[in-house]
């Protein structure tokens, strides 16, 4: 009876599985201290991803130090490898969420590639995000904010 | 020549696909945390302990999973409440420490949390919200096993626009 308790009390990842099928978004760690998240769309790829730094214990977000580019970069080349990317199109359009003085998106034939930032003063580099542009994930988008020219932050 | 071709063509395949959660637990292991869609616009994150059990529970209207801002709907206090009974049912809690919905912490413009304390776990609701609905906002059931203490860290809340932490340290 008390063994069979015990097993209630929190459920594995196989239990959630059982319950509610296939997660639509999980979070990796990828190295140590690097965390990969990714959200899936209807056909079960991958749909964005956020590479960026696990904080150490107590820091706050605004009191972390800015992301290692070229430990971000690596993770980068290794789960969206610039061949998956395509031909590279140029300057892409801002989604989500825009904090002004970002960097413009790169803009590839099947992906666009973010630097992320807070919205901070001064902008620290927080790691990388990439969209990819299947019909997939139409319904993984975020809002898209006007550019900063028209509305400043 | 044909069957170079086609011996190319099972190389390259690999290399060009999308990646799904097949290829990354086969890179990475498992992932740390996962989000589940229980009910059509209802999503339910589970972050794992070291025991590779659940040690956070969080329900909130579906949204984009790396926007960090609260979603713009909200979820009513019955299905809140089926929810949290579906996900830590009153025989796992715990003693009641104390009950849930008996403290609140009013924030401004109708916002407010509301927190249980049990033997197991502990339930903190928040809801309200200046411009937005009144409704539940998201409800987080943290248990207290020694293998969730890195979730256990106080979570800081960014400024500005990117106004809530998914993810803890």
């Amino acid at each position: 009876m008390l063994i069979a308790t015990a097993a209630t009390l929190s459920q594995t990842s196989s239990e959630f599985h059982a319950l509610y099928g296939k997660p639509d978004a999980e979070v990796f760690n990828v190295r140590s201290g690097v965390l990969l998240s990714v959200e899936y769309g209807e056909d079960g790829e991958a749909c964005a991803m956020r590479i960026e730094p696990q904080r150490d214990a107590g820091i706050s977000w605004l009191d972390a130090p800015a992301a290692d580019m070229s430990k971000m970069a690596e993770v980068l080349d290794e789960v969206v490898p610039p061949e998956q990317r395509g031909k590279e199109l140029g300057p892409g359009q801002f989604v989500g969420i825009h904090c002004g003085g970002a960097e413009t998106p790169r803009d590839y034939e099947n992906v666009v590639v973010s630097n992320y930032y807070y919205c901070e003063r001064p902008l620290k580099f927080r790691g990388f995000e990439v969209r990819f542009k299947r019909s997939a994930c139409e319904k993984v988008k975020p809002e898209t904010f006007p550019p900063p020219a028209s509305k400043p932050h | 020549m044909r069957w170079i071709a086609a011996c190319l063509v099972f190389l390259v395949i690999p290399f060009s696909k999308p990646t799904d959660t097949f290829d990354l637990r086969q890179r990475y292991g498992d992932p740390r945390t996962e989000r589940f869609r229980v009910r059509p616009d209802v999503t339910l994150i589970v972050s794992y302990g070291t025991d590779h059990k659940s040690c956070v529970l969080e329900i909130e209207p579906r949204k984009e999973f790396l926007q960090e801002m609260v979603a713009n709907e909200t979820l009513s206090k019955d299905l809140t409440d089926q929810l949290l009974d579906e996900i830590a049912p009153p025989g796992i809690r715990g003693k009641e420490i104390m009950p849930l919905g008996s403290n609140v912490v009013s924030g401004s413009c109708n916002s407010g949390m509301t927190f249980g304390e049990y033997e197991n776990l502990s339930i903190n609701v928040s809801y309200g919200f200046c411009d937005k609905t009144i409704g539940v906002h998201s409800a987080t059931v943290t248990f207290k096993r020694s293998a969730c203490e890195q979730w256990h860290k106080p979570q800081v809340v960014k400024t500005g626009q990117t106004a809530k932490a998914k993810e803890s340290p």
